[in-house]
């Protein structure tokens, strides 16, 4: 894919970097985390999702194209906007500035993340099969307001912040379970609900004439492997 | 000019501003009462004989009680709009506009008679208010729509009745003058009026129509200004954006098309709600630009699209045109149960800028009327 190829390039840049000093940052905002559901493995866990901030080091350092957004937040504000491919060239990058094995949870590890905030799954609305297409309507909490700081929200047991925020966090899942990477048109973004983002999508719609709620903002928070 | 004296005394600058428009308007007023006059011989109704009913407004997208066929002479009806300038949020990120709210609501409240029937309308507007506000009726007749005759400042009331000799959807809007007018309407003041045929609404063949439910959706495009960051501006007092707002409003090209005043005001929790089987009118308003709405998964069973029930109704279509400055209407029997999306089927402006509701309707799956006949799998050679 288009997208896919100047990713590799900028992964070739990244090589240059090494030699200078790594990034201690990134691990120092992470906490480790025991995942019941793979055995008791333990990922790093970002407490907060990438910030502005951050997204403007690889803006400048031309790693990441997508332009930070203009908040008076500042510092401390999620980067919002961001769409599967700019967040694959920030993972890249940030790879290579910190040397950890980062990456997007998976769906898997985003639900054990959130699991002390996760709500009873209410009735359907329909029950008839007929109508499984609308039986979710209405169902799914949305926040909306402005983008808030991060720490914004609750914290879990294990030290995990803003789940439960209104910025929607990419997770490296595909909506479709059969389809590896390549195929992948859509995967799921997780926050209050969740919801099947095409990979093009920075921007959530704000009126939606599906019969789903859409995301309020779509931003993302990194795991890393020992 | 006493009232513009009364304020150049008292006022702030701005507020000198916001009522400016008063000196030219009320001279439009003198000619247009000394036109009334000479037509006044065709008034000859005695109204002290006819009863007076009051009517009890509801916010949208509800309507007030109402009958559909009326067997008795025409009344008088009473209703009273207060006007209230009030800061509110517009969409889920929590963008504000001052608006300037009939009767509290964007849109205000529909106002229901029948042919023949007069209605006498108090207009109050708050002392806590900054503005000069009127109301300029499309229903009524003379007067610029009675928006020379009802112009009142803040802390004064004003009656109007107008006799309803037109029969069909109408909006309603505010009219001061200027620059005010299309600032006033696009800040969410206006409304609606239903005048129904005393026998009540008919098809092309002139048979009965009846409904069991009817909702009144408002489509109001919003101009909002922005920071030089972007974002949307906020504002402390009503009638601060003015020069900003002219300049967003002169693009012609509207920040934000919403229903019921309000990203989301008709989805989720507050959807509409029918049963399969219900007959259901859907009155559909915009006193300031063209919309073309259409129900997602329905369509229009019988139409007015330039919303006036002395035409025969359309039957059958699927999407229909609302004029800028007018109302419409079509009537609907729901034949399937789930979420159907009732669209300005402009889809940009749908799903960008807001003007999406929805309608829960329970019943029975018709699997006559459509089936899933085979789930999505691979595809087969």
């Amino acid at each position: 894919m288009f997208r896919s190829a100047i990713a590799i390039v900028l992964g070739a840049v990244a090589t240059s970097w090494v030699g200078l000093p790594l990034d201690r940052s990134f691990r120092d905002q992470m906490v480790p985390v025991q995942m019941a559901s793979d055995a008791g493995r333990t990922i790093y866990v970002s407490v907060y999702e990438v910030t502005i901030d951050s997204w403007r080091k690889c803006y400048q350092e031309k790693a990441c194209a997508h332009a930070p957004p203009v908040s008076a937040l500042r510092k401390s504000a999620p980067v919002t906007g961001v769409n599967w491919f700019d967040v694959q060239d920030y993972i890249a990058w940030a790879k290579s500035r910190s040397g950890l094995k980062l990456r997007l949870p998976t769906l898997a590890e985003w639900r054990e993340l959130d699991r002390s905030l996760a709500k009873p799954k209410p009735e359907p609305l329909f029950k008839d099969p007929r109508l499984a297409w609308a039986a979710n309507y209405g169902q799914e909490d949305t926040p909306g307001g402005p983008v808030r700081a991060i720490g914004s929200f609750s914290t879990t047991p294990d030290g995990i912040s803003d789940l439960d925020g209104n910025v929607w966090e990419w997770t490296s899942t595909c909506y479709k379970s059969e389809l590896n990477d390549k195929d992948c048109p859509a995967y799921v973004a997780s926050g209050a609900h969740e919801a099947a983002m095409s990979v093009f999508v920075g921007n959530p719609a704000s009126g939606g004439c599906a019969t789903g709620t859409p995301p309020t903002y779509l931003g993302f928070r990194l795991v890393a492997d020992r | 000019m006493s009232t513009l004296n009364r304020y150049n005394s008292v006022v702030l600058s701005r507020r000198n501003l916001l009522v400016a428009t008063a000196a030219t308007a009320a001279a439009v007023a003198a000619v247009a009462l000394s036109t009334e006059q000479a037509h006044a011989d065709d008034a000859q109704t005695d109204l002290s004989k006819l009863p007076r009913v009051k009517q009890k407004l509801v916010a949208p997208p509800f309507l007030p009680e109402h009958e559909q066929v009326v067997t008795s002479g025409p009344k008088i009806v009473e209703v009273t709009l207060t006007i209230e300038e009030k800061k509110v949020v517009i969409d889920n990120e929590g963008t504000e506009i001052w608006a300037f709210a009939y009767d509290g609501s964007v849109p205000g409240p529909m106002i229901v008679v029948h042919e023949g029937d007069y209605v006498e309308l108090t207009l109050k507007n708050l002392p806590t208010n900054l503005m000069e506000h009127n109301i300029d009726f499309h229903a009524s007749t003379g007067a610029l729509g009675g928006g020379a005759l009802t112009k009142v400042l803040p802390g004064e009331e004003v009656v109007l009745r107008w006799k309803a000799i037109k029969p069909g959807v109408f909006v309603y809007h505010c009219a001061p003058g200027d620059v005010m007018i299309p600032y006033h309407v696009v800040h969410g003041m206006n409304g609606a009026v239903m005048v129904l045929p005393r026998d009540g609404l008919k098809d092309d063949k002139g048979n009965p129509l009846k409904y069991d439910l009817a909702y009144y959706i408002g489509e109001q495009d919003f101009y909002i200004p922005r920071e030089t960051d972007g974002s949307f501006k906020k504002y402390e007092s009503a009638g601060e954006d003015l020069s900003d707002s002219l300049d967003v409003m002169r693009t012609l090209i509207p920040s934000h098309v919403v229903f019921n005043g309000k990203v989301g005001a008709l989805t989720g929790e507050n959807a509409m709600k029918a049963k399969v089987g219900d007959h259901v009118l859907f009155i559909h308003g915009q006193s300031n630009r063209d919309s073309r709405p259409h129900i997602i998964g329905g369509h229009g069973d019988y139409v007015w699209e330039t919303g006036k029930f002395g035409n025969p109704p359309e039957v059958g279509l699927e999407t229909w045109f609302i004029r800028g400055g007018s109302a419409g209407a079509a009537l609907y029997k729901f034949r399937q149960p789930g979420i159907y999306a009732y669209v300005n089927h402009n889809l940009i402006e749908a799903v960008l800028l807001g003007a999406t509701a929805h309608i829960k309707v329970d019943g029975t799956w018709n699997d006559d009327l459509m089936m899933q006949v085979s789930k999505p799998g691979p595809m087969k050679a």
